[in-house]
């Protein structure tokens, strides 16, 4: 660690080693949460802009992406009251509305994300048939994405929000960060599908968007490193035990896919595809290592001290 | 001196405890003092959780108090810093000796009077001129040629006195000679302690003492625990004494006593030669054939100990009742005679030797908290039955089943024949009775739950095993058996069989006999077989019917006095400071506004004061005995005489009769040390009692293969044996696991983390243990050389949550002269990293837990 | 003599029955009533204590707390570590009397060669893991401290990493929130909490937080005067690098040394704030990529 970014007056002591704050209980089942309803979130923004932007003609993406974000809002729940240490108690999270708390409105952000996802999937299953679906779910799509967009983002401020040194250190870059991370996920996860449908224009069109993000991503990433690094907490990110996965994520899940897609250039084949596949798995490993190295940072007390020094408060 | 009262000192000085650790409700009043401004010192070996609040801590060898305290005196006489109008006249400083007394500074750390073939002192040769002392103890008798006779010579007068000092025969005379060569330089060169804190010390206690200010000493057993335990107390009590600091609000010795009711244990005693009130126990080689050679023999001429009789008979009336008469000397004869020492230490060989073959443990766990614990448990195993009364099954009573010797493989459960019965115990509050604590304060506390299952009160169990033992003796003739037969044993019982406690406190109370009124207090007690009572010093805790004063719960209030008289009640007769007459000048008056406590009141021609006066309340402070008509008892006794316990009514600096090892503290260094007495030729007390034993291998000074100084410790989280805290999760977290306290600069050179495992060893055994390295010992450097001083709490056994190696393995059977006490404060070991190799391989898993 | 005094009011039950209750036994044990509508808190002086643990021991009796930790950490006398689910005090051990190579024999009043302090919840206010809790568990209580209701908690854990000071945990029993109450069943009893009671040199102080905050503004300022001039309050409403961006600590603390040596944050902050900037920069994040989206014409063949 750098001595420069050491506060003054401390010297470096510790209460023999020991953590002060203590680390959440969040594991893989809440970064898989965060990376599936990012996606599914930036998925309703994707359906907004395409019915806006193509209209009629992006009526097979528009569908894709409801049905996205409709899976997403089902599956990520279920998945995120597994981690609860009581899951029979999930509804008390609907008891009250903590504006102080992410995590509460994140919940009420959720449930109406969830509702607005259905009233879309309405269009996209019986939009064929039925007239009234498809008004329903033009009618929902703007809320939706409204609320998609805080889906995509708001995770990273839950995160923020605690006294976890990494995690509080940077909270506007790690929310840029995430929100990029689903807008790549959502763009990705989507151009595959256009791409298996035979919808090469539009899987491109999405693809640049990814690539797009991706290096709002990158950008993203590697402006919370900085502020790690200035705070003092960033030990846990570099040399932790999540540091392989935030490396891997920063090369193999942004800047190689990045770099794939800039080369593919209106080549079809397996390279945008895989490039895609690559977004989307980077976006999940990036979410998975913040976790990961705000559990460790936690447990670290330099870190701990680090942000909690008063020349530091603004 | 009450706990509460150390809120008055000017000064305190913590040696030979760690107070804020183990009597942390009483450092609540050390900690009120420094509010105030007291200065706070602690003297110890180890820098513990009471020097952390010290304003001065002053690192001594274990051992060496003796020397640092006579350093203290010597420089309190050297530089004149002693409270002369106190001392003079409170004191028996000027008093002059005999001609016959030779100093050990004359015979190289022997006084004279050592007879070498039986390896004791005689006191003939430290007596007064012209006087021969009564022992100011219960145990007033000395075995001197003509005692008895000699000792009435206290009627015809008082013993000389020199008031201007200069006689070269006088105690202050002695006392200077004695402690000379205590030179700051030889403290430094003994104890370890850097002059320059040693001096700041004296100086602290020199500043805080006198008119205005008041030092108070408190001590524990890491005092007593020494085989100089006794000569230990004396230097501080002689300390306290030159600088006037006894009887006064804020002064004195504070004895911190462990547990609960550990001073009622020996006012009403567990000790082997005593009766309850400080009575001896007949002795069957003193003159205690009869009631009338015991009387005459134990009876001081004058002071309040010319009471005696009253006391012993009364006892006698409580215990045999109607069976007592004159002509049976009240039952005098079936009192238990003693032989000899039959303390912890020697109750211990005797059962090696297969002497004792039954055994109660009753709240006691030998096995962790008696000396040499491998001769202990062999001495267990050689026993036919013990039983053992606790709230769960302790180390003692699984001895046999986890106990090292079949740990060690030496010995297997099924050879072991003793038959061990053990008997559940009720816990404090599942029962009723009183606690009596360090400043002599009976609380009552009532039952509040019954106990479960079949756990039953101490009252019940030794009631009923004594109705049962009178059953099966009813119909006995024989005159052995008169003793149990004639035992009063009627108490009120419960549905349960419970006895009344309250029955047994009047009993203690005392009540005029047949007709059973209880009585007021001890001065209504008689020596004619018409009072008894159990236990004279306690007479006054239930002088009506309903009115139980040791129940009483009403403190003074923020306008003080701050005696609490309403709360509990302090023996004897609700005193709380002894020798309180002392707080006033010899005219009477008090000291200073700052101290007052007690003064004479011309008016109303008594003794006032907000306390209760511990001297005759309407004596005159310008009585003086009228020499020609021979007085007795406290006609004996000037008005101006404070100690009136004393047969000469001053506080004996120098002690003429009642102690075995000398009437003057003089340094010896443990009986095991890494170096010899830099003071004298006689390096270890010369009457240190040992007890030579296979089993209990002590090695010479300055061993090489023992080049550590071990002590050992309690801690805060633990009680003693380990019982109550060891297997109560709660507490057992607090300290889940034994270890030893390892100096920084020793681990280093052994290679030694904390938490590592490590050996520690004497010639008695070893024990392995985990290290806690840490700053707060330090290495001392003695006569050019580095010594290492290692700690061990001693709490630990196998039984519980908390568990770990034995200390008392490490320790030996000896101790100190007058009290049997051991030594286990001071002794030297081996150490190294690793474990222990066991023959068996049985048990060690349970330690690599 | 004044050792010992009682306070005026205990007289009152000298003499009383003692198998009814005491209706106010605070009264009697601090000086005060306890009474709703008043915050209450700890004020922990450390200078006072002696590292008994009479607090952890009280606590976890009175709280029915299972003991949760039985190994030797070798961390001087501490042997439980840090607060948690089953630890709501805990007593902190720092051996400073090796710190300047030698060892010191006069010191500065009060423990300032070995510190020990019992730590416990700081009932801050506001609070951090109520402003985190979405289920409304966490509550203030009447006495403005600050409980975990156990039938409520869904065990989310995100008050866990909110608490700046590691307080509260969730317990591997039941799987809920749990933390120092500052003996809310006590209270409403007309009890002083546990741990408080049981201390024994009166480091642990309960009572009305603007009362206890006026003695140890006094005490600090004895403390001064006594030779002691490193003594300063932290978590004090108003004192100096004390209490970052949370506004007071109900439990505050007298110390002699940088918090750091007491495992304290030096300048804990409030979490809760950093919420709204983070969202905000997110949701530019998205907006820009939707913008974005646009342009290229996501929707398009």
């Amino acid at each position: 660690m750098n001595e420069a970014t050491r506060p003054e007056g401390w010297s470096g002591e510790t209460y023999h080693g020991r953590p002060v704050t203590k680390a959440s209980s969040f594991d893989w089942k809440v970064s898989a949460y965060i990376a599936l309803l990012g996606m599914a979130g930036s998925a309703q923004v994707i359906a907004a802009v395409a019915r806006r932007a193509g209209g009629r003609r992006a009526r097979g993406l528009v569908r894709r992406a409801r049905l996205v974000a409709l899976a997403g809002s089902v599956v990520g729940p279920l998945v995120l009251i597994q981690h609860l240490k009581t899951p029979s108690r999930w509804y008390n999270m609907l008891r009250i509305v903590r504006p102080t708390s992410p995590m509460s409105l994140g919940s009420w952000l959720l449930t109406a994300f969830g509702g607005l996802s259905a009233l879309t999937a309405l269009g996209a299953l019986f939009g064929h048939r039925s007239r009234l679906a498809r008004r329903v779910a033009d009618a929902a799509q703007l809320p939706a994405a409204a609320a998609g967009a805080g889906m995509s983002v708001y995770t990273a401020s839950l995160l923020s929000a605690t006294s976890t040194p990494l995690w509080a250190a940077a909270p506007g870059p790690l929310a840029a960060q995430f929100g990029a991370a689903s807008m790549a996920g959502a763009a990705s996860a989507l151009a595959l599908a256009q791409r298996r449908a035979g919808e090469v224009g539009s899987a491109r069109r999405l693809e640049r968007l990814a690539a797009l993000a991706a290096a709002g991503e990158l950008a993203a990433s590697l402006l919370a490193e900085r502020r790690w690094r200035e705070a003092g907490v960033g030990h846990a990110a570099q040399r932790g035990r999540a540091a392989p996965l935030l490396q891997g994520a920063k090369a193999g899940g942004m800047a190689l896919p990045l770099l794939a897609h800039a080369v593919s250039g209106r080549r079809s084949g397996l390279l945008p595809e895989l490039a895609s596949l690559a977004l989307i798995l980077g976006g999940a490993a990036l979410r998975h290592g913040v976790l990961q190295a705000g559990n460790e940072s936690a447990c670290r007390p330099e870190d701990a001290f680090r942000h909690a020094d008063p020349r530091r408060r603004r | 001196m009450p706990q509460w009262d150390l809120a008055n000192s000017d000064c305190v000085l913590v040696m030979g405890s760690n107070m804020a650790e183990n009597h942390p409700i009483a450092f609540r009043f050390v900690l009120q003092a420094k509010a105030r401004g007291a200065t706070i010192i602690h003297a110890d070996p180890r820098f513990t959780r009471t020097s952390a609040m010290a304003d001065i801590y002053a690192p001594i060898r274990a051992g060496t108090d003796v020397a640092f305290l006579g350093g203290i005196i010597r420089h309190v006489l050297e530089h004149d810093l002693w409270f002369r109008e106190w001392a003079i006249p409170y004191t028996n400083i000027a008093t002059i000796l005999g001609e016959d007394y030779r100093d050990a500074e004359d015979g190289d750390g022997l006084f004279s009077g050592w007879q070498e073939e039986s390896r004791k002192y005689s006191p003939e040769s430290w007596q007064y001129e012209g006087v021969t002392m009564p022992s100011a103890l219960a145990e007033s008798y000395v075995d001197t040629e003509g005692f008895c006779e000699a000792t009435k010579r206290l009627h015809e007068g008082p013993p000389p006195r020199d008031p201007t000092l200069q006689h070269p025969r006088c105690v202050y005379q002695v006392m200077k000679r004695h402690f000379a060569r205590y030179t700051p330089e030889m403290v430094e060169r003994v104890t370890g302690c850097p002059r320059e804190v040693f001096l700041k010390v004296c100086e602290a206690l020199a500043r805080n003492s006198g008119r205005e200010r008041t030092t108070a000493i408190c001590y524990a057993v890491g005092w007593n625990h020494h085989s100089t335990g006794v000569q230990i107390i004396r230097s501080g009590a002689i300390l306290q004494a030159l600088l006037g600091n006894v009887g006064r609000p804020g002064g004195g010795m504070l004895a911190l006593r462990g547990h609960t009711s550990i001073q009622g244990s020996t006012d009403i005693p567990t000790l082997y030669d005593m009766l309850p009130g400080y009575l001896p126990q007949p002795h069957a080689f003193k003159p205690h054939s009869t009631l009338e050679s015991y009387l005459d023999a134990e009876t001081s001429p004058t002071g309040w100990w010319r009471n005696f009789p009253k006391y012993a008979v009364s006892l006698l009336r409580a215990w045999y009742g109607e069976a007592a008469a004159p002509e049976n000397g009240w039952g005098f004869d079936w009192v238990p005679r003693i032989v000899g020492d039959h303390s912890q230490l020697p109750l211990t060989v005797a059962m090696r030797n297969r002497i004792i073959r039954g055994l109660f443990v009753m709240g006691q766990n030998p096995v962790v908290g008696s000396s040499n614990s491998l001769l202990v448990q062999r001495g267990l195993a050689d026993l036919d039955w013990m039983v053992v009364r606790d709230f769960a099954e302790t180390d003692t009573a699984s001895f046999w089943r986890d106990g090292h010797l079949v740990r060690s493989g030496g010995m297997r459960p099924e050879d072991i024949r003793t038959e061990v019965f053990l008997m559940p115990a009720a816990l404090s509050g599942e029962k009723a009775g009183s606690f009596t604590n360090t400043h002599r304060l009976l609380q009552w506390h009532d039952k509040v739950v019954p106990p479960p299952g079949d756990s039953r009160s101490e009252h019940w169990f030794v009631y009923h095993l004594g109705r049962r033992l009178k059953d099966l003796y009813a119909a006995s003739e024989r005159e052995e058996d008169r003793a149990i037969r004639a035992l009063t044993w009627e108490y009120p019982v419960d549905d349960e069989g419970e006895p009344d406690a309250e029955a047994i406190l009047q009993e203690i109370n005392g009540y005029t006999w047949p007709d059973r009124t209880l009585l007021p207090d001890f001065e209504a007690l008689k020596e004619d077989g018409s009072t008894a009572c159990g236990c004279w010093i306690y007479s006054g805790v239930f002088p009506k019917p309903g009115e139980n004063r040791s129940r009483a719960r009403r403190p003074d209030g923020p306008e003080g006095p701050g005696t609490h008289l309403g709360w509990g009640f302090a023996w004897p007769s609700n005193r709380r400071t002894l020798n309180n007459r002392a707080s006033a000048d010899p005219e009477g008056r008090p000291w200073s506004e700052r101290k007052r406590l007690v003064w004479w009141d011309e008016a109303k021609q008594e003794w006032a004061s907000p306390d209760q006066i511990d001297f005759p309340k309407d004596k005159r402070p310008d009585y003086e005995p009228d020499w020609s008509r021979k007085p007795a008892g406290m006609d004996a006794i000037s008005g101006r005489q404070p100690f009136i316990m004393i047969p000469d009514g001053v506080a004996g600096l120098f002690v003429p009769s009642g102690l075995k090892d000398g009437p003057l503290p003089a340094h010896y260094e443990p009986v095991e040390s890494p170096v010899a007495n830099p003071l004298y030729g006689q390096s270890i007390s010369p009457a240190a009692k040992r007890w030579e034993h296979a089993d209990n291998p002590v090695h010479g000074t300055g061993d090489p293969r023992w080049p550590h100084v071990l002590t050992t410790f309690r801690l805060t989280e633990h009680h003693s044996g380990g019982t109550p805290t060891r297997l109560v999760p709660t507490t057992a977290e607090l300290q889940p696991e034994g270890f030893a306290e390892i100096p920084t600069e020793l681990a280093r050179a052994l290679g030694i983390r904390s938490t590592d495992w490590v050996v520690i060893s004497t010639p008695r055994g070893a024990i392995e243990t985990r290290a806690l390295v840490t700053d707060r010992l330090r290495p001392w450097r003695l006569d050019g050389r580095m010594v290492h001083q290692i700690a061990l709490p001693w709490h630990f056994g196998w039984v519980g949550y908390a568990t770990g190696d034995v200390a008392n393995v490490l320790t030996a059977v000896v101790g100190d002269p007058n009290t049997g006490m051991h030594e286990n404060k001071a002794l030297t070991c081996a150490l190294r990293p690793g474990r222990l190799r066991r023959a068996g391989g049985a048990g060690v898993a349970r330690e690599a837990r | 003599m004044e050792g010992g005094l009682a306070h005026r009011r205990a007289l009152d039950y000298a003499d009383r029955d003692p198998r009814g209750p005491i209706p106010q036994e605070a009264e009697i044990t601090t000086g005060r009533r306890v009474e709703p509508g008043r915050a209450y808190g700890f004020f922990t002086d450390t200078t006072l204590c002696i590292g008994c643990k009479a607090c952890e021991v009280a606590c976890k009796e009175w709280n029915q707390l299972p003991a949760d930790h039985l190994g030797l950490t070798g961390h001087s006398y501490d042997n439980t570590g840090h607060l948690g689910a089953h630890t709501w005090r805990h007593v902190t051990f720092n051996e400073k009397i090796g710190k300047d190579g030698r060892r010191a024999t006069t010191m500065p009043p009060y423990q300032s060669h070995w510190l020990m302090m019992s730590d416990v919840c700081k009932h801050c206010d506001p609070a951090p893991c109520l402003e985190a809790c979405p289920t409304g568990a966490l509550f203030r209580t009447e006495f403005e401290s600050v409980v975990v209701q156990q039938d409520i908690c869904n065990g989310c854990g995100y008050c866990v990493p909110a608490c700046p000071f590691g307080v509260v945990e969730l317990s591997v029993e039941d799987g809920k929130a749990h933390k120092c109450t500052l003996c809310y069943d006590r209270l409403k009893g007309g009890l002083e909490p546990a741990c408080a009671k049981s201390c024994p040199t009166d480091s642990i102080r309960f009572g009305p937080v603007e009362e206890l905050l006026e003695g140890a503004k006094a005490r600090v300022a004895r403390l001064h005067a006594q030779g002691q001039p490193a003594a300063y309050l932290y978590g004090a409403p108003g004192t100096p690098r004390a209490t970052g961006g949370i506004g007071r600590l109900n439990a505050f603390f007298l110390l002699i040394e940088r918090p750091e040596a007491y495992n304290l944050p030096p300048a804990p902050s409030r979490p809760a704030p950093r919420a709204l900037p983070s969202i905000l920069s997110g949701l530019a994040a998205v907006a820009g990529l939707a913008a974005a989206a646009l342009l290229i014409g996501v929707g398009r063949r």
